[in-house]
Protein backbone atom coordinates (compact mmCIF):
# COMPACT_ATOMS: atom_id res chain seq x y z
CA UNK A 1 0.00 0.00 0.00
CA UNK A 2 1.09 3.54 -0.59
CA UNK A 3 1.79 5.34 2.66
CA UNK A 4 -0.71 7.74 4.13
CA UNK A 5 -1.04 9.94 7.15
CA UNK A 6 -3.37 8.45 9.70
CA UNK A 7 -5.64 10.65 11.76
CA UNK A 8 -7.77 9.39 14.62
CA UNK A 9 -10.02 12.28 15.61
CA UNK A 10 -12.21 12.14 18.68
CA UNK A 11 -15.02 14.38 17.50
CA UNK A 12 -17.16 14.92 14.45
CA UNK A 13 -16.04 18.54 14.32
CA UNK A 14 -12.47 17.35 13.98
CA UNK A 15 -13.47 14.95 11.20
CA UNK A 16 -15.14 17.73 9.24
CA UNK A 17 -12.17 20.03 9.75
CA UNK A 18 -9.73 17.36 8.56
CA UNK A 19 -11.88 16.62 5.53
CA UNK A 20 -11.98 20.30 4.60
CA UNK A 21 -8.25 20.72 5.23
CA UNK A 22 -7.22 17.83 3.03
CA UNK A 23 -10.01 17.77 0.44
CA UNK A 24 -9.70 15.10 -2.20
CA UNK A 25 -6.49 13.80 -0.66
CA UNK A 26 -8.41 12.50 2.34
CA UNK A 27 -10.69 9.52 2.82
CA UNK A 28 -12.78 8.52 5.78
CA UNK A 29 -12.03 5.09 7.30
CA UNK A 30 -14.88 3.16 8.89
CA UNK A 31 -14.66 -0.65 8.74
CA UNK A 32 -12.10 -0.56 5.96
CA UNK A 33 -13.52 -3.52 4.06
CA UNK A 34 -14.03 -1.47 0.91
CA UNK A 35 -11.55 1.36 1.40
CA UNK A 36 -8.49 -0.71 2.20
CA UNK A 37 -9.19 -3.05 -0.70
CA UNK A 38 -9.31 -0.06 -3.05
CA UNK A 39 -6.07 1.30 -1.64
CA UNK A 40 -4.35 -2.08 -1.94
CA UNK A 41 -5.49 -2.32 -5.56
CA UNK A 42 -4.28 1.22 -6.23
CA UNK A 43 -7.74 2.27 -7.35
CA UNK A 44 -7.37 5.18 -4.95
CA UNK A 45 -4.27 6.44 -3.18
CA UNK A 46 -5.31 8.89 -0.49
CA UNK A 47 -2.62 10.80 1.34
CA UNK A 48 -4.73 11.06 4.48
CA UNK A 49 -6.95 8.53 6.19
CA UNK A 50 -9.39 9.88 8.74
CA UNK A 51 -10.30 7.02 11.02
CA UNK A 52 -13.71 7.24 12.66
CA UNK A 53 -13.20 4.45 15.18
CA UNK A 54 -12.39 6.69 18.13
CA UNK A 55 -15.49 8.82 17.83
CA UNK A 56 -18.01 7.99 20.50
CA UNK A 57 -21.64 7.55 19.76
CA UNK A 58 -21.76 6.49 16.11
CA UNK A 59 -22.48 2.85 16.74
CA UNK A 60 -26.01 2.08 17.91
CA UNK A 61 -29.42 0.77 16.98
CA UNK A 62 -32.23 2.67 18.69
CA UNK A 63 -35.92 2.57 18.35
CA UNK A 64 -38.06 5.45 19.43
CA UNK A 65 -41.73 5.75 18.80
CA UNK A 66 -41.90 5.68 15.01
CA UNK A 67 -38.32 5.39 13.82
CA UNK A 68 -35.29 3.18 14.06
CA UNK A 69 -32.02 5.08 14.15
CA UNK A 70 -28.82 3.32 13.22
CA UNK A 71 -25.44 4.87 13.82
CA UNK A 72 -23.33 5.02 10.68
CA UNK A 73 -20.54 3.01 12.29
CA UNK A 74 -22.76 0.06 13.25
CA UNK A 75 -21.25 -3.14 11.83
CA UNK A 76 -23.39 -5.05 9.35
CA UNK A 77 -23.35 -8.20 11.48
CA UNK A 78 -24.94 -6.27 14.33
CA UNK A 79 -27.65 -5.09 11.97
CA UNK A 80 -28.18 -8.62 10.63
CA UNK A 81 -28.68 -10.04 14.13
CA UNK A 82 -30.39 -7.12 15.88
CA UNK A 83 -33.62 -8.16 17.55
CA UNK A 84 -35.35 -4.87 16.86
CA UNK A 85 -34.30 -4.79 13.20
CA UNK A 86 -35.28 -8.39 12.58
CA UNK A 87 -38.68 -7.71 14.10
CA UNK A 88 -39.54 -4.28 12.73
CA UNK A 89 -37.58 -3.90 9.49
CA UNK A 90 -36.43 -7.42 8.60
CA UNK A 91 -35.78 -6.44 4.97
CA UNK A 92 -32.70 -4.60 6.22
CA UNK A 93 -31.42 -7.53 8.31
CA UNK A 94 -31.97 -9.79 5.31
CA UNK A 95 -29.83 -7.54 3.16
CA UNK A 96 -27.09 -6.97 5.76
CA UNK A 97 -26.57 -10.68 6.30
CA UNK A 98 -26.01 -11.20 2.59
CA UNK A 99 -22.99 -8.91 2.50
CA UNK A 100 -19.67 -10.68 2.14
CA UNK A 101 -18.83 -13.03 4.94
CA UNK A 102 -18.88 -13.03 8.72
CA UNK A 103 -15.41 -11.52 8.72
CA UNK A 104 -16.47 -8.69 6.44
CA UNK A 105 -19.71 -8.05 8.31
CA UNK A 106 -17.91 -7.80 11.65
CA UNK A 107 -15.98 -4.79 10.36
CA UNK A 108 -18.01 -3.32 7.49
CA UNK A 109 -20.49 -0.67 8.59
CA UNK A 110 -23.88 0.51 7.37
CA UNK A 111 -22.55 3.99 6.72
CA UNK A 112 -19.66 2.49 4.79
CA UNK A 113 -21.86 0.24 2.67
CA UNK A 114 -23.97 3.27 1.76
CA UNK A 115 -21.23 5.87 1.28
CA UNK A 116 -18.96 3.55 -0.69
CA UNK A 117 -21.72 4.07 -3.25
CA UNK A 118 -21.31 0.88 -5.16
CA UNK A 119 -24.38 0.36 -7.36
CA UNK A 120 -24.29 -3.19 -6.00
CA UNK A 121 -24.48 -2.22 -2.32
CA UNK A 122 -26.74 -4.78 -0.70
CA UNK A 123 -28.22 -2.63 2.07
CA UNK A 124 -29.31 0.15 -0.24
CA UNK A 125 -32.35 -1.36 -2.00
CA UNK A 126 -33.77 -2.18 1.44
CA UNK A 127 -33.06 1.33 2.70
CA UNK A 128 -34.71 2.82 -0.38
CA UNK A 129 -37.78 0.60 0.04
CA UNK A 130 -37.94 1.65 3.68
CA UNK A 131 -37.72 5.36 2.73
CA UNK A 132 -34.69 5.70 4.98
CA UNK A 133 -32.92 9.01 5.33
CA UNK A 134 -29.28 9.79 6.02
CA UNK A 135 -28.30 12.28 8.70
CA UNK A 136 -25.34 14.29 7.43
CA UNK A 137 -22.97 16.45 9.47
CA UNK A 138 -20.68 19.10 8.02
CA UNK A 139 -19.05 22.34 9.01
CA UNK A 140 -22.22 24.15 8.13
CA UNK A 141 -24.33 22.05 10.44
CA UNK A 142 -26.62 19.10 9.94
CA UNK A 143 -28.99 18.06 7.22
CA UNK A 144 -30.99 15.03 6.13
CA UNK A 145 -31.25 13.45 2.73
CA UNK A 146 -33.29 10.46 1.59
CA UNK A 147 -30.92 7.55 1.00
CA UNK A 148 -32.48 7.31 -2.45
CA UNK A 149 -31.01 10.73 -3.29
CA UNK A 150 -27.54 10.03 -1.98
CA UNK A 151 -26.03 8.46 -5.07
CA UNK A 152 -24.43 10.34 -7.92
CA UNK A 153 -22.42 7.71 -9.78
CA UNK A 154 -20.41 4.58 -8.95
CA UNK A 155 -18.33 5.42 -5.89
CA UNK A 156 -19.69 8.93 -5.55
CA UNK A 157 -22.13 10.16 -2.91
CA UNK A 158 -24.01 13.40 -2.80
CA UNK A 159 -21.98 14.93 0.01
CA UNK A 160 -20.37 18.35 0.14
CA UNK A 161 -16.71 18.72 1.07
CA UNK A 162 -16.36 18.25 4.80
CA UNK A 163 -19.55 16.24 5.25
CA UNK A 164 -20.07 12.74 6.55
CA UNK A 165 -23.09 10.56 7.15
CA UNK A 166 -23.57 9.97 10.86
CA UNK A 167 -26.85 8.09 11.06
CA UNK A 168 -29.43 6.27 9.00
CA UNK A 169 -33.01 6.87 10.07
CA UNK A 170 -35.69 4.36 9.13
CA UNK A 171 -39.38 5.02 9.66
CA UNK A 172 -40.99 1.83 10.92
CA UNK A 173 -43.53 0.55 8.41
CA UNK A 174 -46.86 -0.54 9.83
CA UNK A 175 -47.32 -4.17 10.71
CA UNK A 176 -49.03 -5.17 7.48
CA UNK A 177 -45.95 -4.55 5.39
CA UNK A 178 -43.92 -7.40 3.99
CA UNK A 179 -40.49 -7.07 2.48
CA UNK A 180 -37.82 -9.13 0.82
CA UNK A 181 -34.29 -8.67 -0.49
CA UNK A 182 -33.16 -11.01 -3.23
CA UNK A 183 -29.51 -11.19 -4.22
CA UNK A 184 -28.45 -12.99 -7.36
CA UNK A 185 -24.97 -14.38 -7.22
CA UNK A 186 -23.00 -17.48 -8.01
CA UNK A 187 -22.34 -18.21 -4.37
CA UNK A 188 -24.37 -17.85 -1.22
CA UNK A 189 -21.68 -15.66 0.33
CA UNK A 190 -18.68 -13.56 -0.65
CA UNK A 191 -20.23 -12.37 -3.88
CA UNK A 192 -21.07 -8.98 -5.28
CA UNK A 193 -24.68 -8.99 -6.45
CA UNK A 194 -25.21 -9.64 -10.15
CA UNK A 195 -28.66 -8.22 -9.53
CA UNK A 196 -30.20 -7.13 -6.24
CA UNK A 197 -33.93 -6.64 -5.76
CA UNK A 198 -35.64 -5.13 -2.74
CA UNK A 199 -39.41 -5.12 -2.47
CA UNK A 200 -41.57 -3.75 0.32
CA UNK A 201 -45.31 -3.42 0.27
CA UNK A 202 -48.64 -3.62 2.00
CA UNK A 203 -50.91 -6.07 0.17
CA UNK A 204 -54.49 -6.27 1.34
CA UNK A 205 -57.59 -7.71 -0.27
CA UNK A 206 -55.96 -8.23 -3.61
CA UNK A 207 -54.43 -4.74 -3.85
CA UNK A 208 -51.15 -3.08 -2.98
CA UNK A 209 -51.89 -0.18 -0.66
CA UNK A 210 -48.22 0.66 -1.01
CA UNK A 211 -45.35 -0.87 -2.92
CA UNK A 212 -41.73 0.06 -3.41
CA UNK A 213 -39.23 -1.79 -5.53
CA UNK A 214 -35.52 -0.94 -5.59
CA UNK A 215 -32.76 -2.47 -7.70
CA UNK A 216 -29.03 -2.90 -7.22
CA UNK A 217 -26.30 -3.60 -9.76
CA UNK A 218 -28.37 -2.68 -12.80
CA UNK A 219 -27.61 1.01 -13.25
CA UNK A 220 -24.94 3.54 -12.35
CA UNK A 221 -26.60 3.90 -8.96
CA UNK A 222 -29.20 1.90 -7.03
CA UNK A 223 -32.58 2.77 -8.54
CA UNK A 224 -36.26 2.52 -7.89
CA UNK A 225 -38.51 0.77 -10.34
CA UNK A 226 -41.14 3.50 -10.25
CA UNK A 227 -43.01 2.50 -13.39
CA UNK A 228 -43.27 -1.05 -12.11
CA UNK A 229 -44.67 0.31 -8.86
CA UNK A 230 -47.29 2.34 -10.70
CA UNK A 231 -48.51 -0.75 -12.50
CA UNK A 232 -49.07 -2.46 -9.16
CA UNK A 233 -50.61 0.35 -7.18
CA UNK A 234 -54.19 0.76 -6.19
CA UNK A 235 -55.82 -1.81 -8.40
CA UNK A 236 -56.45 -5.53 -8.25
CA UNK A 237 -53.24 -7.42 -8.82
CA UNK A 238 -53.36 -10.72 -10.61
CA UNK A 239 -50.66 -12.88 -12.16
CA UNK A 240 -50.75 -10.93 -15.40
CA UNK A 241 -50.23 -7.64 -13.64
CA UNK A 242 -47.32 -9.03 -11.66
CA UNK A 243 -45.61 -10.14 -14.88
CA UNK A 244 -46.31 -6.79 -16.46
CA UNK A 245 -44.75 -4.98 -13.52
CA UNK A 246 -41.73 -7.26 -13.60
CA UNK A 247 -41.22 -6.62 -17.32
CA UNK A 248 -41.55 -2.91 -16.76
CA UNK A 249 -38.92 -3.05 -14.01
CA UNK A 250 -36.58 -4.77 -16.44
CA UNK A 251 -37.06 -1.94 -18.91
CA UNK A 252 -36.27 0.63 -16.20
CA UNK A 253 -32.80 -0.69 -15.56
CA UNK A 254 -29.65 0.22 -17.47
CA UNK A 255 -27.24 -2.58 -16.70
CA UNK A 256 -23.73 -2.94 -18.00
CA UNK A 257 -21.92 -6.07 -19.05
CA UNK A 258 -19.08 -6.93 -16.73
CA UNK A 259 -17.24 -9.91 -15.35
CA UNK A 260 -20.28 -10.94 -13.31
CA UNK A 261 -22.82 -10.93 -16.10
CA UNK A 262 -23.92 -9.46 -19.38
CA UNK A 263 -26.33 -6.56 -19.60
CA UNK A 264 -28.92 -8.73 -21.30
CA UNK A 265 -28.65 -11.42 -18.63
CA UNK A 266 -29.08 -8.82 -15.91
CA UNK A 267 -32.12 -7.40 -17.64
CA UNK A 268 -33.69 -10.83 -17.85
CA UNK A 269 -32.89 -11.57 -14.23
CA UNK A 270 -34.45 -8.30 -13.08
CA UNK A 271 -37.70 -9.52 -14.59
CA UNK A 272 -37.41 -12.91 -12.90
CA UNK A 273 -36.43 -11.56 -9.49
CA UNK A 274 -38.90 -8.69 -9.43
CA UNK A 275 -41.67 -11.17 -10.16
CA UNK A 276 -40.39 -13.38 -7.34
CA UNK A 277 -40.16 -10.43 -4.98
CA UNK A 278 -43.67 -9.18 -5.72
CA UNK A 279 -45.18 -12.61 -5.24
CA UNK A 280 -43.40 -13.12 -1.97
CA UNK A 281 -44.84 -9.96 -0.47
CA UNK A 282 -48.38 -10.61 -1.65
CA UNK B 1 6.01 8.26 10.31
CA UNK B 2 5.57 5.37 12.68
CA UNK B 3 2.96 5.33 15.40
CA UNK B 4 3.15 3.66 18.79
CA UNK B 5 0.53 1.01 19.37
CA UNK B 6 -0.06 -1.60 22.04
CA UNK B 7 -1.62 -4.83 20.84
CA UNK B 8 -3.11 -7.48 23.13
CA UNK B 9 -2.67 -10.81 21.46
CA UNK B 10 -3.59 -14.13 23.05
CA UNK B 11 -3.52 -12.49 26.43
CA UNK B 12 -0.12 -10.81 26.07
CA UNK B 13 0.66 -7.15 25.43
CA UNK B 14 3.06 -6.07 22.73
CA UNK B 15 4.29 -2.50 22.33
CA UNK B 16 5.21 -1.66 18.79
CA UNK B 17 6.11 1.15 16.44
CA UNK B 18 4.30 0.64 13.16
CA UNK B 19 3.63 2.53 9.98
CA UNK B 20 -0.08 3.39 9.74
CA UNK B 21 -0.43 1.48 6.49
CA UNK B 22 0.73 -1.77 8.06
CA UNK B 23 -2.08 -4.29 8.46
CA UNK B 24 -2.59 -6.37 11.56
CA UNK B 25 -1.79 -9.39 9.41
CA UNK B 26 1.63 -8.05 8.48
CA UNK B 27 2.40 -6.99 12.03
CA UNK B 28 1.50 -10.44 13.35
CA UNK B 29 3.62 -12.23 10.81
CA UNK B 30 6.56 -9.86 10.31
CA UNK B 31 6.91 -7.88 13.50
CA UNK B 32 5.82 -10.53 15.97
CA UNK B 33 6.78 -13.76 14.22
CA UNK B 34 3.28 -15.13 14.76
CA UNK B 35 3.12 -16.82 11.40
CA UNK B 36 0.17 -19.06 12.25
CA UNK B 37 -2.09 -16.46 10.63
CA UNK B 38 -1.70 -16.81 6.88
CA UNK B 39 -1.71 -14.36 4.01
CA UNK B 40 -3.81 -15.63 1.10
CA UNK B 41 -5.40 -12.96 -1.04
CA UNK B 42 -4.55 -10.00 1.19
CA UNK B 43 -7.85 -8.37 0.27
CA UNK B 44 -10.53 -9.92 2.42
CA UNK B 45 -11.73 -12.59 0.01
CA UNK B 46 -10.21 -15.84 1.28
CA UNK B 47 -10.25 -15.73 5.09
CA UNK B 48 -6.81 -17.29 5.50
CA UNK B 49 -5.89 -14.26 7.60
CA UNK B 50 -8.85 -14.63 9.96
CA UNK B 51 -8.20 -13.63 13.57
CA UNK B 52 -10.66 -12.92 16.35
CA UNK B 53 -11.16 -9.35 17.55
CA UNK B 54 -13.07 -9.46 20.83
CA UNK B 55 -14.09 -12.99 19.86
CA UNK B 56 -15.39 -11.97 16.43
CA UNK B 57 -13.78 -13.22 13.23
CA UNK B 58 -12.29 -10.53 11.01
CA UNK B 59 -9.93 -10.47 8.06
CA UNK B 60 -6.69 -9.19 9.58
CA UNK B 61 -5.49 -8.11 6.13
CA UNK B 62 -8.19 -5.44 6.23
CA UNK B 63 -7.50 -4.22 9.76
CA UNK B 64 -4.78 -1.61 10.12
CA UNK B 65 -2.58 -2.51 13.08
CA UNK B 66 -3.16 0.95 14.53
CA UNK B 67 -6.89 0.26 14.46
CA UNK B 68 -6.50 -2.90 16.55
CA UNK B 69 -5.14 -1.13 19.60
CA UNK B 70 -6.94 -1.94 22.82
CA UNK B 71 -8.81 -4.92 21.44
CA UNK B 72 -8.48 -8.55 22.47
CA UNK B 73 -6.89 -10.32 19.55
CA UNK B 74 -6.89 -14.10 19.29
CA UNK B 75 -4.77 -15.89 16.74
CA UNK B 76 -4.42 -19.63 16.12
CA UNK B 77 -1.40 -19.61 18.42
CA UNK B 78 -3.79 -18.79 21.24
CA UNK B 79 -5.89 -21.92 20.88
CA UNK B 80 -3.66 -24.55 22.45
CA UNK B 81 -2.83 -24.29 26.14
CA UNK B 82 0.79 -25.37 26.22
CA UNK B 83 0.74 -28.97 25.06
CA UNK B 84 -3.00 -29.28 25.31
CA UNK B 85 -4.67 -28.75 21.96
CA UNK B 86 -8.02 -27.03 21.71
CA UNK B 87 -10.90 -29.50 21.16
CA UNK B 88 -11.33 -28.06 17.66
CA UNK B 89 -7.71 -28.80 16.82
CA UNK B 90 -8.07 -32.36 18.11
CA UNK B 91 -11.23 -32.87 16.14
CA UNK B 92 -9.60 -31.53 12.94
CA UNK B 93 -6.77 -34.04 13.40
CA UNK B 94 -9.16 -36.93 14.09
CA UNK B 95 -11.20 -36.12 11.00
CA UNK B 96 -8.32 -35.39 8.68
CA UNK B 97 -9.69 -31.91 8.08
CA UNK B 98 -6.35 -30.53 6.84
CA UNK B 99 -4.37 -31.17 3.69
CA UNK B 100 -1.99 -28.32 3.01
CA UNK B 101 -3.10 -26.64 6.22
CA UNK B 102 -3.10 -23.12 4.85
CA UNK B 103 -6.79 -22.40 5.44
CA UNK B 104 -6.74 -24.22 8.76
CA UNK B 105 -5.86 -21.42 11.19
CA UNK B 106 -8.64 -19.28 9.72
CA UNK B 107 -11.08 -22.19 9.78
CA UNK B 108 -10.26 -22.96 13.42
CA UNK B 109 -10.89 -19.39 14.50
CA UNK B 110 -14.12 -19.00 12.55
CA UNK B 111 -15.24 -22.29 14.08
CA UNK B 112 -14.21 -21.25 17.57
CA UNK B 113 -16.17 -18.02 17.24
CA UNK B 114 -19.22 -20.01 16.15
CA UNK B 115 -19.04 -22.59 18.94
CA UNK B 116 -18.41 -19.94 21.59
CA UNK B 117 -21.67 -18.30 20.60
CA UNK B 118 -23.67 -21.31 19.42
CA UNK B 119 -22.40 -24.50 21.07
CA UNK B 120 -24.70 -26.81 19.08
CA UNK B 121 -24.83 -25.48 15.55
CA UNK B 122 -26.59 -27.18 12.68
CA UNK B 123 -24.62 -28.26 9.63
CA UNK B 124 -26.00 -25.24 7.82
CA UNK B 125 -24.91 -22.88 10.57
CA UNK B 126 -21.41 -24.28 10.38
CA UNK B 127 -21.34 -23.72 6.62
CA UNK B 128 -22.51 -20.15 7.11
CA UNK B 129 -19.88 -19.56 9.77
CA UNK B 130 -17.03 -20.69 7.50
CA UNK B 131 -18.44 -19.16 4.31
CA UNK B 132 -15.66 -16.59 4.47
CA UNK B 133 -12.90 -19.19 4.67
CA UNK B 134 -11.88 -20.73 1.37
CA UNK B 135 -10.24 -24.16 1.15
CA UNK B 136 -8.63 -25.35 -2.06
CA UNK B 137 -7.75 -28.83 -0.89
CA UNK B 138 -10.33 -30.62 1.19
CA UNK B 139 -13.74 -29.89 -0.29
CA UNK B 140 -14.89 -28.71 3.15
CA UNK B 141 -16.77 -31.87 4.18
CA UNK B 142 -14.26 -33.06 6.76
CA UNK B 143 -13.84 -29.54 8.09
CA UNK B 144 -17.57 -29.30 8.70
CA UNK B 145 -17.65 -32.80 10.21
CA UNK B 146 -14.79 -31.90 12.52
CA UNK B 147 -16.51 -28.75 13.73
CA UNK B 148 -19.82 -30.56 14.32
CA UNK B 149 -18.09 -33.27 16.31
CA UNK B 150 -16.71 -30.93 18.95
CA UNK B 151 -19.91 -30.40 20.95
CA UNK B 152 -20.33 -34.16 21.23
Amino acid sequence: MKSFQYHAPHSLAEVCRLLLDHGVQARVLAGGTDLLVKIKQRIIEPEHLIALGRIEGLRYIRKDDKKIRIGALTPLQEIATSEVIRQKIPILAEAAEKVGSMQIRNRGTLGGNVCNASPAADTVPSLICLEATAAITGRGGERELPVEDLFVSPGKVNLQPGEIVTEIVVPVPNGNHKGIYLKLGRRKAMDIAIVGVGGLGCFEKGRFESIRIALASVAATPIRAKRAEEILKKQRVDSGRVLLAASEAASECQPISDVRGSASYREQMVKVLVEQAIRSIM
Amino acid sequence: MKLAVTLKINGESYELLVEPKKTLLDVLREDLGLTGTKKGCDQGDCGACTVLLHGKPVNSCLVLAVEAAGQEITTVEGLAQGDRLHPLQESFIRHGAMQCGYCTPGMLLSAKALLDKNPHPSRREVKEAIAGNLCRCTGYVKIIDAILEVPK
